[in-house]
């Protein structure tokens, strides 16, 4: 059933723009949705669903481990919160609060934290969601999803709406383009490919997907090589089966913009390895480093992660 | 009451920071608002209460200092800059580049200046805490001074720490608290009610001074009866005072939270808080 939400690629925004524009919709589908922000209303364009629905409308102040709690109250008694704060400020100042009181109930709740990786490189490192898609991952009971292309995030929210289970959905640097058709089929936990290849596969989501396409693009042109571009954006429930058939190519490259430590490329080597499959896999990622204060561009060419650290990292494998 | 040169001086002093802040958000965003609100009594706690080296940023004997509301690093960075902590130029050039020692938030990896890192809201008190209820063990003479936002209180661990300084008899721990009455949002009242504010403060034990935040006559007369390290409580000052406070269109304006000014607005906006200035003091 499709949202009445169209964005066509030229007016593409960015997520938490197409965040607010749907808001209102999956409020008149759900009346017992309830939207509760932390004092960054203004951050998460929730303003759509506010102006509609201004009684369905929460907000705790500055108060994450209150947001958490108080979602896990409301869920109790039959609600469907949507809770949106800044990846690192969403996961991390309340993440008991998660574990305990939304995870261990299985409580509908759905959890929105912008910011992710490396994107908000310039606030430093209070604003950079390194560790968010680690801790979400390790809490039982809990769907962690990265949207891989900014229009996705639509019929991402709708899918979750159906879930009846805790989500994460972390929004990292947004793309300026898109990957799909609007009319492209959607599912948790199952991978989508935008670009086909037996030569290699690079394993991503976020924006990772996108610096991949321009990557394989690159080794079509210059090494005529056929990479596959696999964008894992549910990285729990991880796609096993598109992991192994990335696996098969015997290359893989596995590009998250979050610390490699608990990262999607570990999740990613471990199902290969637990296959017993034997393939070559370089992991792309943040390095166990703090970092200061450096915008995306500088960060992402460092660690190998832009279009040319990606493109280096599959011509490595050949 | 504060001799009056004193408060010209520091008036002209709080000027010069807002100017220079206004220079800086025409050159990129900064958090402008709440640096604006603060700059009178930031410009205080840095030109005038803070006993401090240069020199030697890890002194011992020096105040500490920890910005809670860690998005005011500019007011801050400037504020240091003033009494020769840097090149106010190195500001300009080095605000929010790679590996630059100024950003949107204090950072102590990047800058020596800056004891603790923040910029997540609702830390830097209870680590001024920890570091008031450690320099007390260390029966040090140094204070700590603490800026903290009102929509900040919002966190529960302010109130935590709030408990541990007053449990710990903290009188070296003096915070000041930005009640500017602006969150992110909007007003904290139509948002997350805080008041009674001050009173909040006092049922938790703390000595609580409320004043004019932008009266630098009152934010010296309240520095210079500050009570010493070994009073048994800790003192929150709390600031009256207006988020953008000097430029018109920013004052009270939630959408001047963080931004960037452009070339019109920057030159009245400096205008206005230059002609406020003279019409006080008089031009020089
Ligand atoms: C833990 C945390 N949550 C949210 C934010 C995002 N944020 C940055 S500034 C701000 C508003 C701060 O309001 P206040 O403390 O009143 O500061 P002021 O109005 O003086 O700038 C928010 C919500 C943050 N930095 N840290």
């Amino acid at each position: 059933m499709g949202m009445d939400v169209t964005l066509s690629i030229q007016d593409l925004m960015s997520a938490r723009d197409a965040v607010g524009k749907c808001l209102g919709d999956l409020g008149a589908k759900y009346d017992n949705m309830v939207v509760i922000t932390a004092d960054v209303d203004v951050s998460s364009r929730i303003g759509q669903f506010k102006e509609k629905y201004p009684d369905r409308s929460y907000n705790t102040g500055i108060a994450e481990q209150s947001l958490m709690s108080v979602a896990a109250g409301m869920a109790h008694e039959g609600f469907k919160p949507l809770c949106f704060a800044f990846a690192t400020f969403a996961t991390m100042r309340c993440y008991e609060q998660i574990r305990t009181d939304i995870c261990y109930s299985k409580l509908p709740v759905i959890i929105i934290g912008n910011n992710a990786g490396y994107s908000n490189g310039i606030s430093g490192c209070t604003h950079c969601g390194l560790e968010d898609s680690a801790l979400m991952v390790a809490c039982d009971n809990m769907t962690v999803i990265e949207p891989g292309d900014p229009k996705q995030i639509v019929k991402v929210l709708e899918a979750c709406m159906e879930l009846n289970a805790p989500v994460y959905i972390r929004l990292g640097r947004e793309a300026t383009s898109s990957l799909y058709p609007d009319d492209v089929k959607y599912e948790i936990g199952k991978a989508l490919i935008p670009r086909e290849g037996d030569d290699g596969a690079f394993v991503c989501t976020g924006i990772m997907v996108h610096f991949a396409m321009e990557a394989a693009q690159r080794i079509h042109d210059e090494l005529g090589r056929e990479i596959r571009v696999v964008d894992m954006h549910t990285i729990k429930p991880l796609d096993k089966e598109a992991v192994l058939a990335a696996a098969k190519t015997g290359r893989v490259v596995a590009a998250q913009d979050h610390n490699l430590l608990g990262g999607l490329g570990q999740l990613v080597g471990s199902a290969i390895a637990e296959a017993g499959m034997a393939c070559k896999l370089i992991c792309r990622g943040c390095p166990d480093e703090f970092v200061p204060i450096a915008t995306p561009e500088f960060l992402y060419a460092r660690n190998g992660m832009d279009v040319n650290g990606l493109y280096e990292a599959m011509k490595s494998l050949f | 009451m504060a001799d009056q040169q004193l408060v010209k001086k520091l008036e002209k002093a709080s000027l010069d920071t807002k100017l220079r802040l206004l220079d800086l958000c025409h050159q990129t965003v900064i958090h402008i608002g709440g640096d604006l609100s603060v700059c009178d009594m930031m410009t205080a706690i840095w030109q005038y209460a803070i006993h401090y080296d240069v020199k030697n940023p890890r002194w011992e004997g020096r105040d500490r200092f920890v910005l809670s509301k860690g998005h005011a690093a500019a007011v801050t960075s400037f504020s240091q800059a003033a009494i020769g902590c840097y090149q106010v130029e190195d500001i300009y050039k080095e605000y929010a580049t790679d590996f630059g020692r100024f950003g949107m938030h204090s950072c102590n990896l990047a800058n020596p200046y800056v004891d603790v890192s923040t910029g997540s809201l609702g830390h830097g008190l209870p680590v001024a805490a920890g570091m008031a209820a450690a320099l007390k063990r260390k029966k040090s003479a140094s204070r700590v001074y603490c800026v903290v936002g009102d929509g900040e209180c919002g966190e529960g661990s302010m109130w935590e720490a709030a408990l541990f300084a007053h449990h710990y008899k903290l009188g070296n721990l003096v915070v000041f608290a930005d009640r500017n009455g602006l969150s992110f949002d909007g007003p904290t009242e139509q948002y997350m009610a805080l008041e009674p504010f001050a009173d909040k403060w006092r049922s938790f034990g703390w000595n609580v001074l409320e004043i004019d935040g932008h009266d630098m006559g009152q934010i010296i007369d309240t520095i210079d009866a500050l009570p010493g390290v070994d009073f048994d409580r800790p003192t929150i000052v709390v600031g009256r005072t207006v988020k953008g406070h000097g430029v018109s269109f920013m004052e009270n304006n939630v959408s001047w939270h963080a931004g960037c000014v452009k070339e019109d607005d920057w030159k009245r906006a400096k205008a206005e808080l230059t002609e406020a200035y003279e019409r006080k003091w008089g031009a020089n």
